[in-house]
């Protein structure tokens, strides 16, 4: 399953986190502790989503079963499912639904009736769909009905653009579509499934996302993409014959953004029903196909069947009931002559034929490099935290060894740290006034860059010949934009650290002293935290524009006997004058942002660094004034010589961990 | 010299300016769109830039006073970077009178040249129908008939002289803007002189406050 590896990573630094601690007591090592710990608690809360995409009928709640391994979305009736459903593991079975008329509902499972599971039982009420409305864009049609102020007038034109829109052919089917809308008020209609359930997983942390069904244009609905954009995994679902897809080539290419095709996998499924030789060969055309639209190690091949029949049997359920199901009955046949062919047990064969290990793996792989990279950071930091508390207690023994043998080399000593430490100050200062004058001006590459941004975005937006595309673009240009920001604060860091370390290196050698240090990392963290406390608003934009097509054909309906042409041309226009509008407005905040960021960031450190300098001459200054005995001191030094003793064991299996997970 | 410096600064960052608005101003752009949207995009660029330039300009000021207290002891130098003078210009230019405003602030445009063509063109017609429609006044019928025909073909009439004129319009546009941008060029020059003289005067308060005599003359 996914995530196992990673979970016993996690558990190790949680571990290694919780005895740091214990090691450090008060000690300033140059780690805060604060944030690391909060680190460390968000770690223990994460997520790692696994959003799954694909056609209506494309056998996507087969699919979501198998990676559940239990068959908990009904696979055997078409899903309405213009809702996002989200599954995860929880102690008992729960089911919490959000309407579009605001109104939730939550549905806990009955202990006293351990043979039926409400949750599960209502969940499959709210997805099911009656088989007349199979032919209609249900899901677009929803999205209409949550838009509308509950007066859809349903005409030819309205059908022409609901045919349009989901890429269907619907022409005719007005009758229908008309009842469908009639029946399906507000209340009715779910947006947001949350469904918890007693799942086998180890990995708590997994969520998998069942968004509703991609149209045959490749288009989603807009809270799709929201999802897609902070799934760690996106798994498009697509039998493996008919291997082309042109909703997979759409959904590419003009719908998610660039972002979210860095994470995209390709699924085909129902491989079960094809030779081996079959499926290499489909497998190839597909890599082939996708050449230029996927990586082809992200193109996988499964049998979500056998996957379940694969669970089936490792729970012990007899090959009589596995058969009553139709399409387990007429795939296992087949299989059962294999293992016994190959002398090999049924549930072997099975198992290897799903291909589920490997998409595991692969999926694996991928998709737990930033986890395990959060992973590292924090070990970086107590491996950092060990190293500085070595170096300390050195030279606490030192200086006591000094003052051992001759006070007044050891006073003299003191007085000489002091001295340096107080131009060490003034170096800091240069440096941060160094970066303030690199990250602004127009001659900064970090404005360069946001004028690079500046020239390709509405360049793109303007060209853009479909609202789709035009909010593709507006997307990208977004992530661009977030990404940039992002960036800012972790260069900062960067440069920061490396001009530290630069003067640091030179004047250790020069005034023998060991370097202050304080938590940089942390207060990027806390400086990005302050300055952009009002941000994440930009999906608002997005709702209201993708609402507003169909506001204004509503509002064009009112006008009974008059025939409104809706000007398509002209509302592309205006949708990417206001993409770029927003884009503007949000790329030219960034030198405000990023000054703001800048100015407390380095505020923030030379508080830091203000506090540490300081704190260590008054700390020098109270051992120079400290009257020991020679006994006295011969065991604080024994002390110190044990404290370093102590943690060798930490850091060493620290490192080994580290190895371990890189 | 520095004010040579942010001169040629201002004269690039102008020119970047009209560059990036061609983008909007590609051959057949639609004219009432991109009028509405420039009108006020024009201006929110200029003062985006302005904020640019200024911190342009304190990098050069900033460059210049280290330069010349270099030779001070580390108290008065750690005392100058506590000081902050960057924060102190920002905080300068944030006050009513010293802040970059500027006049007008959107951009004015001319008459529209299809308004004036469709006008011209509809009157024409509208006068020549009516007086068609005088002709036939005795007969009731008729007058009615010729008078509707003559609204809805000055109507017609104003839309073709309207769509007609747009190429014009275009131009029009882009000389409107061209004039924005050039007395909004010297209302920043302008502006960041008087900064350049803030900051001096405020570096030598410092520098006398604190007896450290400066040497020379500011770049």
């Amino acid at each position: 399953m996914i995530g196992r590896q990673y979970k016993a990573h996690k558990d190790n630094v949680i571990d290694l986190f919780d005895n740091y601690k214990i090691k450090r007591g008060d000690l300033d090592d140059g780690v805060d502790v604060k944030f690391l710990e909060s680190r460390v608690r968000s770690l223990k809360n994460g997520k790692f989503t696994l959003a799954v995409a694909g056609e209506v009928k494309a056998g996507k709640s087969t699919f979501i079963n198998a990676l559940l391994s239990k068959e908990i979305l009904p696979s055997d009736v078409l899903q309405a499912s213009s809702a996002i459903v989200e599954i995860f593991k929880s102690e008992t079975s729960f089911l919490k639904v959000k309407f579009a008329d605001g109104h939730e509902e939550e549905i806990y499972d009955d202990l006293s009736t351990p043979e039926i599971d409400e949750a599960n039982e209502r969940l499959d009420e709210i997805c099911k769909i009656h088989d007349e409305y199979r032919e209609i864009p249900t899901t677009v049609i929803d999205e209409l009905i949550i838009a509308s102020n509950g007066d859809l007038t349903v005409d030819e034109a309205f059908v022409k653009q609901l045919a349009q829109h989901s890429g269907g052919h619907i022409l005719g089917k007005k009758a229908i579509i008309d009842k469908y809308i009639s029946e399906r008020t507000k209340d009715k209609i779910p947006v947001n499934i949350e469904f918890g359930h007693p799942l086998k997983w180890k990995f708590d942390e997994l969520r998998i996302v069942d968004s509703p069904g991609v149209n045959a244009t490749g288009g989603v609905q807009r809270v799709s993409l929201q999802f897609f954009g902070k799934a760690n995994a996106i798994l498009f679902v697509h039998p493996i014959k008919p291997i082309e897809s042109e909703s997979f080539r759409k959904f590419v290419d003009t719908v998610i953004s660039n972002h979210s095709k860095e994470t995209l996998f390709l699924i085909l499924t129902h491989a079960g029903l094809y030779s081996n030789d079959e499926v290499e060969r489909l497998h190839d055309e597909a890599r082939r196909l996708y050449k230029n639209v996927i990586p082809e190690n992200r193109i996988l091949v499964v049998d979500s069947l056998l996957e379940l029949i694969h669970c089936d049997l490792v729970n012990d359920v007899p090959l009589q009931k596995i058969r009553e199901s139709e399409n387990k009955k007429k795939i296992l046949s087949s299989y059962r002559e294999q293992a016994e062919d190959e002398k090999r047990e049924l549930i072997d064969v099975v198992y290897e034929c799903s291909r589920f290990k490997k998409m595991f793996d692969a999926i694996d792989e991928f998709s737990m490099k930033a986890p395990n990279l959060q992973l590292q950071e924090i070990l970086e930091k107590i491996k950092a935290g060990y190293a500085e508390q070595e170096i300390h207690y050195t030279e606490k023994v030192e200086r006591l060894e000094k003052k051992k043998r001759n006070p007044q080399e050891f006073e003299q000593e003191i007085n000489r740290i002091n001295k340096a430490l107080g131009k060490y100050k003034l170096l800091t200062k240069k440096t941060q006034e160094d970066l303030k004058s690199n990250y602004s001006g127009r001659h900064s590459s970090w404005q360069k860059d946001i004028d690079a941004l500046k020239n390709e975005y509405p360049e793109l937006i303007t060209k853009s010949d479909s609202i789709e595309s035009a909010s593709k673009h507006t997307l990208d240009a977004q992530n661009a934009v977030e990404k940039k920001k992002n960036d800012f604060s972790k260069e900062l860091t960067e440069k920061l650290k490396e001009a530290l370390r630069d003067t640091g290196k030179v004047f250790k050698e020069q005034h023998q002293i060991s370097i202050p240090k304080v938590d940089l990392k942390a207060i990027e963290e806390k400086a990005k935290k302050t300055a952009y406390r009002e941000e994440d608003q930009y999906e608002t934009y997005y709702e209201r524009h993708w609402y507003t097509l169909w506001l204004v054909e509503h509002k064009n309906s009112r006008y009974v006997g008059i025939k409104n042409v809706f000007d398509k041309k002209k509302f592309l226009g205006e949708y990417k004058t206001e993409c770029n509008k927003e884009f503007y407005s949000i790329v030219n905040d960034l030198p405000n942002k990023s000054k703001e960021v800048l100015d407390l960031y380095l505020d923030l450190f030379s508080k830091e660094m203000d506090s540490v300098i300081d704190g260590r001459q008054k700390a020098l200054e109270a051992e120079k004034e400290k009257k020991l005995s020679n006994e006295q001191m011969i065991t604080e030094i024994k002390d110190f010589d044990r404290k370093k003793k102590d943690i060798q064991p930490q850091k060493i299996r620290c490192i080994e961990v580290l190895e371990d997970i890189r | 010299m520095i004010t040579d410096k942010i001169k040629i600064d201002v004269t690039e960052e102008f020119l970047n300016l009209k560059e990036a608005l061609q983008i909007h101003l590609k051959p057949g752009f639609n004219v009432s769109q991109t009028k509405e949207f420039l009108q006020a995009h024009v201006p929110k660029e200029i003062v985006y830039r302005s904020e640019i330039l200024l911190d342009t300009l304190l990098n050069y000021l900033m460059e210049d006073a280290r330069e010349r207290i270099k030779t001070a002891d580390i108290k008065l130098q750690n005392a100058f970077f506590d000081a902050d003078f960057r924060k102190r210009v920002h905080e300068w230019t944030s006050q009513l009178e010293n802040k970059i405003a500027l006049d007008p602030d959107i951009v004015k445009y001319t008459f529209d040249p299809r308004l004036k063509q469709g006008l011209i063109a509809s009157g024409i017609t509208f006068v020549a129908g009516t007086s068609v429609t005088i002709t036939l006044a005795p007969s009731v019928v008729g007058a009615i008939v010729a008078g509707i025909i003559t609204l809805l073909l000055s109507a017609l009439v104003f839309k073709i002289a309207y769509d007609k004129a747009s190429p014009k319009a275009r131009e029009t546009i882009k000389v409107d803007i061209e004039q924005y941008l050039a007395s909004s060029q010297k209302q920043v020059s302008e502006w960041l002189e008087k900064v350049v003289v803030a900051f001096n005067n405020d570096f030598h308060a410092f520098c006398s406050t604190n007896g450290f005599e400066l040497e020379g003359k500011a770049k």
